[in-house]
């Protein structure tokens, strides 16, 4: 129950820095200023990096982009991965084997190494980061909706709604999606935690959206330059970022245990 | 038994098939015309023939793929556009000399951590010590590798200097080792953390199991309990999990190889994107993938030897 309330917490903390500092922050975060390195203070909550940028408004402003990149990205996928997942499941047989046998490939497959091709034939922008880490969500919701559609399928009230001459996409999405709602929705939040975490991996090796905007990974090595100078440039973006993940992840953790016994069983997959 | 093995093994090999099939599409098909990809739209004509000429853009793509698969096959990529005068076959078995030991020393490390952290708290399910180490792994399941990574460079390697802030001598120099403990901490925290959780998780179950309870009542003592009856059991699932973790850091180690300027597959892999060089990243793919799959496959074998009650499933 706690894990709930701490990560819900966390959560609303990290998307409120950045839906403010879509609209105010502190500072410009992109002025440069001689005050280069000065420690954490009450008037730099965060301290100030190399260029005397001050590190919290850089923080909210590069936030959007990882928080944008990696729900789209969670969005696109867990639609996709769903779909399919649910229409695996539902039709059985030799495509549904064949349907999850594509996830599984997906699965072997890792973000990071598929971000670097796409972005060889798309350019280095967001949108190839975007699409490897919506393919690298696409199995955990197939896998999900799959085995739950296959364990619902032949319940009793999904077997009435056949025979009062439902359809497939009918059943699926009125019989069986809302009792799939619980799992899901821990599915989304352990998903989003992981695409935050690839997002920034992946704009920390200049990947995703490029200069001037900041985001919190290509903060992280920008401040990797300067570490001997000062480390607080180089603690607070990946903190903010950790302490989201967290924040995620406890909400997923504490959503499951909420969830009604039915669906228990599926627990969210984790990379 | 044989089935199933028979079975796992067409579908891996049509797994690396299809892994090669659609990275050769997504590099030389999808963008077009990949030579002018390859060359850059201010490139002069001559260059932009010879890419051509190279890429042999003038075929078909299937038959193009059929001549690459079939140099493939006999262990032959073509050569690096990036880096000039090297097979991409040679790259490839140097990144794997130190992407392999990596991989391997992490996942060792991680499965270490999950098995001391994990029994640790499975002890008293619910006491203090249980509360601090799940709390421990929560936090450290959410760390982001390569900002740990760029912390362990900064105080141990720039600040204190106990360790190299990066690169990789070689395995002729006595201190190679000394360049993977690092990088192999980085990525093992986050992934101990997750198989802490799960070691607890098996351990807790098969605790509250009837047998355990008989081991008890015929007079064992707690340790033995927990070692000869819960851990064995407890330890099949990790085994499995040990196996999955080190197949994604094959491929996965990609951001800390660049944090740690580690010369390994995923290290090439950013140079061969910078140089758009297509064999290397062709290759780098097709490997990497190719064994995540491979050993991931094992692992999954490997598990139903271990446990004969999945295989009357």
């Amino acid at each position: 129950m706690k894990n709930v309330y701490v990560g819900a917490g966390l959560v609303g903390v990290s998307v409120a820095l950045v839906v403010v500092g879509a609209l105010w922050t502190p500072a410009d975060p992109t002025a440069l200023a001689d005050r280069p390195h000065l420690p954490p203070s009450w008037r730099w909550p965060m301290g100030t990096d190399w260029f005397g940028r001050d590190v919290l408004s850089r923080v909210m402003v590069g936030g959007r982009v990882s928080w944008a990149v990696a729900a789209a990205a969670v969005a696109t996928g867990g639609a996709l991965g769903f779909g399919v997942g649910a229409m695996a499941g539902y039709l059985g047989g030799i495509l549904g084997e064949v349907l999850a046998r594509l996830g599984d490939f997906f699965l072997a497959f890792p973000a990071s190494l598929m971000a670097v091709l796409l972005a060889t034939v798309l350019g280095p922008g967001a949108l190839g980061v975007a699409l490897a880490l919506a393919l690298f969500t696409v199995p955990f919701f197939l896998r999900l909706s799959f085995a739950g559609v296959l364990a619902l399928r032949e319940q009793e009230f999904v077997v009435a709604a056949r025979a009062c001459g439902a359809r497939g996409p009918r059943i699926v999405l009125r019989h069986i999606l809302p009792n799939l709602a619980s799992p899901l929705l821990v599915q989304l939040s352990v998903s989003l935690g992981a695409a935050l975490l690839a997002e920034a991996g992946l704009a920390y090796l200049g990947l995703g959206v490029q200069p001037p905007h900041p985001s919190w990974g290509r903060m992280l090595r920008e401040a990797q330059t300067y570490f001997g100078y000062s480390p607080w440039p180089a603690v607070f973006p990946g903190l903010v970022l950790g302490l989201t993940v967290l924040g995620l992840n406890l909400l997923g953790d504490g959503l499951r245990d909420l969830a009604d016994p039915l669906t228990r069983k599926l627990s969210p997959g984790r990379p | 038994m044989v089935r199933l093995f028979v079975r796992r093994a067409a579908a891996l090999v049509l797994t690396v098939f299809f892994l090669a099939l659609a990275v050769f599409v997504l590099l030389t098909v999808i963008p077009g015309d990949a030579a002018r990809l390859v060359v850059g739209p201010e490139a002069s004509e001559e260059a932009y023939q010879a890419a051509r000429a190279a890429l042999g853009l003038d075929e078909p793509w299937p038959f193009r793929f059929a001549h690459w698969l079939a140099k493939a096959l006999h262990g032959d990529f073509g050569d690096s556009w990036a880096f000039r005068g090297w097979a991409v076959r040679d790259l490839l078995a140097q990144a794997l000399t130190v992407t392999v030991p990596l991989a391997l020393w992490a996942a060792i490390l991680a499965a270490l951590m999950g098995l001391v952290v994990g029994v640790g708290a499975a002890v008293r399910p619910g006491g203090w010590l249980d509360l601090l180490l799940m709390g421990l792994a929560q936090g450290g399941a959410a760390i982001p590798e390569f900002w740990l990574g760029v912390l362990l460079v900064g105080a141990l390697a720039v600040t204190l200097r106990l360790f190299p802030s990066g690169g990789f001598p070689g395995w002729e120099s006595p201190k190679a080792l000394v360049h993977l403990v690092l990088p192999g901490l980085a990525l093992a925290l986050p992934r101990g953390a997750y198989l802490a959780r799960m070691v607890r998780g098996s351990m807790v179950d098969v605790l509250s199991m009837r047998f355990v309870e008989t081991a008890r009542a015929k007079g064992a003592s707690e340790a033995r309990v927990y070692v000869r009856h819960a851990l064995r059991n407890a330890l099949i699932p990790l085994v499995a999990a040990f196996g999955l973790v080190f197949a994604r850091l094959l491929a996965g180690a990609l951001v800390i190889e660049n944090v740690f300027s580690l010369p390994g597959m995923g290290w090439y892999a950013l140079r061969a994107m910078g140089g758009r060089d297509l064999p290397l990243l062709l290759g780098l793919a097709v490997v990497a993938g190719g064994l995540a799959v491979t050993v991931s496959t094992l692992a999954d074998l490997g598990f139903v030897l271990l446990d004969p009650r999945i295989r009357y499933r």
